[in-house]
């Protein structure tokens, strides 16, 4: 009781900042009292708070907060705790079965790393606790509702950065250049996490039943997308318009699609300042950018250490080693065909999800990361598959895969040119879409089963 | 105050539907999503935003 009076003692006097820590850590004890009684209750929030990175946003006491490893510790506890009908046993799949050997190759390739680099255990950690998260997920997502629940979960927590930033580039008449938060790296980063985040807004939009909260989705996406374009980001507006071209050709309504992707882009190049296009422009030039040809150097580095240790690699981050990169750096790797400017910097960061695998765990890792992106796309056939023979009533299946997959073709394009390998995203969309086909096989097992007279 | 609100609206959103999740409670059903709720199919087939394309590719399948 002392400890509420004081606190309403202090409240009047409290500014902005601690304010709004005191009104997440309500929000956060909540939280953890709702999950304590549901595990997957914990889970959603474990995915959530993951994505929306509130730390970032704290200034004053809940800024050390540790609140994704507090949720998924009482996920992990409650689901022990409590017994929850709707929970599957854990069975090996091959997307499953995947990530546990990317993750025990991880391991190898961590142990086996080059002496000193600073983020080899940190991002092997990441690894771990992601494909945690992942691999819980058919143990727990197993219904309609529940795969909902976690579409929303990760659309919200994703865009709340596309959000604000869309709102403060409406607001500055496009002026606004999106700061990214240090979770996510730098704006190429934030264009990344709001493209994926993209295919799940416009699911919502078409599959809530209640207009406001369509109408609500649709402002999330256009503002989502206004994010985009205020990163700055060039491999973001490729990524863009790749989503944008992947969810037009995929729907029935084409013509429609290609008529709102161009009032899009209109919208866009007007909004846009002047040095948003001159900056797009240089796509075109790429071959005399310097910062391009940068990146085609790091990728040399990166196939060069492959070849040097095809089975571990150089360990994570390897190639931002000082040491290691200029060890590598006058060979050619896998790219001695293209020719590449003599580069003043060193440790120079991959820039793309393929070599930066290739480079810190060898051709091993490589191939293993290239089997989880292409299982990904495969398991989507197999949830067609299973639709059809379901019958339309599970359609929406069918639609959540294809949206999967968009998230996915925008983490390829896009994270072609960039560092974004060990992005918890792809990984939750991965298993999203195993869990997907899961669901549907139990539903094929239900209509096959013989009914009672 | 319009800052305030927008960056707690993720946060009530989210309350919003840990609040429908958990309504199962001793049952444990969670069928209902409150004002999440989804469209549900009717007799022809839920309405098919991005899924078309699949069953005109798969033919008669």
């Amino acid at each position: 009781m002392q400890m509420v009076s004081r606190l309403l003692t202090v409240m009047p006097r409290m500014n902005g900042q601690a304010m709004r820590d005191l009104v997440v850590l309500v929000f956060f004890l909540v939280s953890c009292f709702l999950s304590a009684r549901r595990p997957v209750v914990g889970y959603l929030l474990w995915g959530w708070a993951g994505l929306i990175a509130i730390n970032s946003y704290m200034f004053g006491f809940m800024t050390n907060m540790p609140f994704v490893q507090v949720f998924a510790l009482i996920t992990l506890v409650s689901l022990l705790i409590y017994k929850d009908p709707l929970v599957q046993p854990f069975a090996l799949n091959t997307t499953a079965g995947l990530l546990i050997l990317f993750c025990i190759h991880g391991l190898v390739v961590a142990l086996s790393a080059y002496p000193g680099l600073l983020r080899n255990w940190e991002l092997y950690g990441n690894v771990v606790k992601t494909s945690l998260f992942c691999l819980l997920m058919p143990v727990l997502i197993t219904t309609r509702v529940r795969l909902h629940a976690l579409v929303i979960a990760i659309a919200l927590g994703a865009s709340a950065h596309g959000v604000l930033d869309g709102l403060k580039f409406l607001a500055s008449a496009g002026a606004h250049r999106a700061q990214t938060v240090p979770k996510f790296g730098d704006n190429n980063h934030l264009a990344l996490v709001l493209l994926m985040v993209l295919p799940f807004l416009y699911y919502l939009f078409r599959q809530s039943a209640r207009r406001w909260l369509r109408w609500m989705f649709l402002g999330m996406l256009l503002l989502t997308v206004l994010a985009v374009v205020s990163t700055q980001s060039r491999g973001g507006l490729i990524g863009l318009l790749a989503v944008a071209l992947w969810i037009t050709f995929q729907g029935r309504h084409k013509v429609v699609g290609v008529g709102v992707l161009l009032a899009a882009a209109v919208l866009v190049l007007a909004l846009a300042p002047e040095s948003w296009t001159s900056r797009m422009e240089t796509i075109q030039s790429a071959d005399q950018d310097a910062s391009f040809m940068g990146r085609v150097v790091a990728w040399k580095v990166a196939s060069a250490i492959a070849l040097e240790h095809p089975f571990v690699g150089g360990g994570f981050r390897a190639l931002q080693d000082f040491a290691v990169w200029d060890r590598f750096v006058a060979s050619d790797g896998l790219l001695g065909f293209i020719d590449t400017p003599v580069l003043n910097r060193s440790g120079v960061a991959a820039h793309s999800i393929w070599f930066e695998v290739l480079g810190d765990q060898g051709f091993v890792g490589f191939f293993i990361f290239v089997a989880l992106i292409g299982n990904a796309f495969r398991t989507r056939r197999a949830v067609w598959r299973l639709v059809r023979a379901n019958g339309a009533s599970q359609r929406w299946a069918g639609d959540m895969a294809d949206m999967v997959t968009a998230a996915m073709v925008a983490y390829v394009v896009s994270g072609s040119l960039l560092s974004a390998a060990y992005f918890e995203l792809p990984y939750v969309c991965i298993m999203l879409m195993e869990a997907l086909r899961l669901h549907q096989s139990r539903q094929a097992k239900v209509q096959l089963k013989p009914k009672p007279i | 105050m319009i800052e305030a609100l927008v960056f707690f609206f993720p946060f009530g959103l989210m309350l919003l539907l840990l609040l429908a999740l958990s309504r199962g409670g001793a049952t444990n059903r969670d069928e209902l999503l409150g004002v999440f709720e989804v469209i549900e199919p009717d007799a022809d087939g839920q309405p098919s935003a991005y899924g078309h394309a699949q069953d005109e590719r798969a033919g008669d399948a």
